[in-house]
């Protein structure tokens, strides 16, 4: 039988497949998608959380936080295109411009 | 619903609206758009300030107003306004959407200030960094701004994903987002059996809030957002946000995990020392000025770190009074940095300052020294705070690392007095008359010995706000 804490396991380590498809995807279109993981797997804790207790809030904070994982989206897309239209590359390695 | 506590935001809320139908109407008149978003912010302000005393909870819980939040809405002020006095002299021709990014960046720094609910921080910090991703790409055909923004955006969102995290776990754990009623609960049930899961709770929001005020190890956009980004809004974006940052920090901190500091306070203790080293050491081998600013900022919230550390009453005052005071100074030394230009912020282009504008070298000297804190500057005063609370709550090995530190940072700040009054210049610069860029440069230098010369009055203001 499934609990609350196996539903924490999987999104604790969808959390950090993200987390480390952020740090080390080098196209931007990857690393937009890792980020949309991470989100998502916050969601997956609170559908476990609103399964396992009689409490609504938590289904209420999941649709808040894929508003706000929809508008992120949104702006890091736009924020590519743009990427895109200047230096005509989606590579991260070779925005070397600024020396980070 | 009590809504008339957050009539400041609301005013500035209704400014934005019209700010984006004005330039509708009659597009790219920079100076007419600026001046309705400067009367909104005069007009909250002026609320803000007449409603000092009056404290409330509303909002079904979430916003929580009293006199401590709005001395910190006065930095967010004055960095607005002056925000936008640079950019009348800087900004040939841009669209007044750039005023519309100001104002929701005002509200939602405003907004972090006084919400008590962790989901309501999280959406304040998420419009905060969106509106400032707007100030950062205002410009955003040239290549430098369009990787800044980049940078930015892609660890706002990593961090603030962090920050959710952390939040979510919390509700986890206590069943509840709001800052007073988990700091009951702790209270009542104590540590027992959720130590563990507190503590990873608490690094992950740190994550989140570390980003925001630029402490290691989320410092790695800095740099690059700072050379990158134009020179007002990194002016904006190094007083404003960071204070936010601080007052989240304090918040959560102090107000939710009070009864047990040991949570949480030698986290902010190595924190604090690692960030000033870092930031001072960093400094130390960049030629550029913009991204040397960029590597003190870092420094400086080190320096305010370790008053969290502390975290007396005093601290509390000693925060405000550092961000407020270095507000001015960041202002000051960004007005002359626009006045030369992006392109020539390098050492080598302030070489011989002296000779061609003998004001503008005067007056960068006075910014550079007060930055490094050295008396009769308002950058003295704030760090001798800051030090003094670290002090009385026996923190002396972080004043000593701080005190090791400021004697690094001079290094790295005289040298730019040393290029302005001793080296020769290469070629000649002609400085056109800003005068914007110098009226902002001349409020700056008036606070900066105001504070300095008479801290007291200020600082048993917000002592007596707490």
């Amino acid at each position: 039988m499934l609990g609350f804490n196996d539903y924490l396991l999987v999104s604790v380590i969808l959390f950090f497949v993200g987390a480390l498809g952020v740090l080390f995807r080098r196209n931007l279109i990857y690393i937009l998608m890792s980020l949309e993981l991470m989100l998502n797997s916050i969601n997956l804790t609170l559908i476990g959380l609103a399964k396992y207790s009689n409490d609504t809030n938590p289904q209420v904070l999941i649709l808040l936080i894929l508003v706000v994982a929809a508008v992120e989206v949104a702006v890091g897309l736009g924020l590519a295109i743009n990427l895109m239209r200047v230096k005509k590359t989606v590579d991260v390695d070779l925005f070397k411009s600024l020396k980070g | 619903m009590n809504a008339h506590i957050l009539l400041p935001e609301i005013i500035l809320s209704i400014t934005a609206a019209l700010v984006l139908i004005i330039e509708f109407l009659t597009p790219r008149r920079l100076q007419f758009t600026g001046t309705v978003t400067i009367l909104g912010i005069l007009l909250a302000l002026f609320y803000d300030l007449s409603m000092f005393r009056n404290a409330g909870v509303g909002f079904f819980g979430m916003v929580k107003v009293g006199p401590f939040d709005r001395t910190f809405d006065l930095v967010f002020f004055i960095g607005a306004i002056l925000l936008i006095l640079l950019s009348f002299d800087y900004f040939v021709e841009i669209s007044g959407e750039f005023y519309f990014f100001i104002l929701t960046s005002l509200i939602a720094m405003m907004l972090l200030a006084k919400s008590i609910d962790l989901f309501m921080i999280f959406l304040s910090l998420e419009t905060l960094s969106f509106s400032l991703l707007g100030l950062i790409g205002i410009l955003k055909q040239k290549e430098f701004v369009a990787e800044a923004s980049m940078k930015y955006y892609l660890l706002a969102a990593f961090s603030s994903a962090f920050f959710l995290f952390g939040i979510v776990l919390t509700y986890v754990v206590f069943q509840t987002t709001n800052i007073s009623e988990i700091s009951n609960k702790l209270f009542a049930s104590g540590l027992t059996g959720i130590k563990p899961a507190l503590i990873v709770t608490v690094v992950l929001i740190l994550v989140g809030l570390a980003f925001k005020v630029a402490a290691i190890p989320f410092h790695m956009w800095t740099p690059d957002v700072y050379e990158g980004a134009p020179a007002p809004v990194v002016a904006f974006i190094s007083a404003g946000p960071k204070a936010a940052g601080f007052a989240i920090i304090l918040k959560i901190m102090l107000n939710g995990y009070q009864s047990h500091p040991e949570l949480w306070s030698s986290i902010f203790a190595y924190l604090a020392v690692l960030t000033m080293f870092w930031g001072n050491l960093a400094a130390l081998k960049t030629r550029n000025l913009k991204r040397m600013l960029a590597y003190s900022t870092i420094a400086h919230a080190g320096y305010v770190l370790v008053a969290v550390v502390s975290a007396n009453q005093q601290a509390y005052a000693a925060i405000v009074f550092y961000m407020l005071s270095y507000t001015f100074m960041v202002f000051g030394a960004f007005s002359i940095i626009s006045m030369l230009g992006d392109s020539h912020s390098n050492l080598e282009d302030y070489a011989g300052l002296s000779r061609t504008s003998p004001i503008l070298a005067f007056m960068m000297a006075i910014f550079m020294i007060s930055l490094t804190g050295i008396p009769t500057t308002s950058g003295f005063i704030s760090k001798f705070y800051v030090f003094m609370s670290a002090a009385k709550t026996n923190h002396i090995w972080l004043v000593v690392f701080g005190f090791i530190n400021g004697a690094i940072s001079a290094y790295y700040y005289l040298r730019v007095v040393v290029f302005m009054y001793m080296m020769d210049t290469r070629e000649e610069l002609a400085i056109p008359y800003f005068p914007f860029l110098r009226s902002v440069m001349w409020i700056a230098v008036i606070f900066i010995f105001y504070l300095g010369l008479f801290p007291q009055k200020v600082f048993e203001i917000i002592i007596s706000a707490l």
